[in-house]
């Protein structure tokens, strides 16, 4: 279902509703092209194929962690303080790519917007363990 | 061998970079390091961080991925700029060598139970190996 935008202000709470009871709604607004109103449970759902691959690398000083996903590393002394690292890199990368659309329209940024997401939905436990989750196909 | 006193030197000499600021305000690492970004008439953003730490040595891995994936030039180019020559275009960079995916060593350290710098010294495979021994003898 599509709806204006004006329609959508004013009735939002029950869109809302929909939206967390997996009823998406797609909502236009003339020259400004279309959103959708989502529910997390059902985004965190889409965005699970996207997995996170970090590579460790144990250095002469210590320990750094590449992460191809969004091109950023953490680092540290040792592997728990470059996992940390790394997960606070990850939650700067996001602010950067919400608050600058330059950089989020950028070629070689724009393909990061499926992990980008993955990451604002999830809080730091649930990022870490996201982050260095064993691939399925492993298993 | 590079320092992050290198890398800085390379992105003030390179021209382009600026400085951005840290968007995650209160969160213990994310003040431990400048970030940096250039715009190429593309339109792609490259963008990097200095660890404030100046004097360590990065690692070779991920100085690899900085000066490829991050800073988008090769490692002779980086190394022409630190060292104030003019740089001499078209020269490979250097390969990284096979990294240990991330998840294998959360795995290693907190499931197994094995000892950080047991973990350092595996190459991939025998990483593999340990892990595999450990899930064989769990069944």
């Amino acid at each position: 279902m599509t709806i204006v935008f004006s329609q959508a202000r004013d009735t939002l709470a029950d869109l809302f509703d929909a939206a967390v009871t997996h009823a998406p709604t797609r909502i236009a607004r003339r020259r400004s092209g279309e959103a959708v109103l989502i529910g997390r449970e059902d985004l965190l759902e889409l965005t699970e194929p996207f997995a996170f691959r970090p590579a460790v690398y144990f250095e002469a000083a210590g320990v750094s962690v590449w992460l191809p996903e969004l091109e950023v590393w953490g680092r540290g002394p040792d592997f728990e303080s470059a996992r940390e690292d790394l997960v606070d890199e990850v939650r700067q990368y996001v602010e950067e790519y919400l608050a600058d659309e330059r950089l989020r329209t950028a070629p070689n940024h724009r393909p990061h917007t499926p992990w980008v997401v993955k990451s604002l939905l999830l809080d730091d436990e649930e990022l870490d363990k996201a982050l260095f989750a064993e691939p399925a196909s492993t298993g | 061998m590079a320092t992050f006193r290198d890398l800085k030197t390379y992105l003030e000499r390179d021209g382009g970079w600026e400085e951005i600021p840290n968007l995650v305000r209160g969160r213990r690492r994310v003040g431990d390091h400048w970030r940096y970004r250039r715009v190429l008439p593309d339109g792609t953003v490259l963008r990097t961080k200095v660890s404030h730490a100046l004097d360590e040595e990065i690692g070779a891995d991920l100085l690899g991925h900085i000066v490829r994936d991050q800073l988008g030039t090769t490692m002779q180019h980086f190394r022409d700029v630190v060292a104030g020559r003019l740089p001499e275009p078209g020269t490979a960079s250097e390969e990284t060598p096979e990294p240990i995916p991330g998840w294998l060593v959360e795995r290693l350290i907190h499931t197994v139970g094995l000892p950080e710098e047991e973990v350092r010294a595996m190459s991939p495979e025998e990483a593999r190996a340990a892990w595999e021994r450990y899930r064989g003898g769990e069944q």
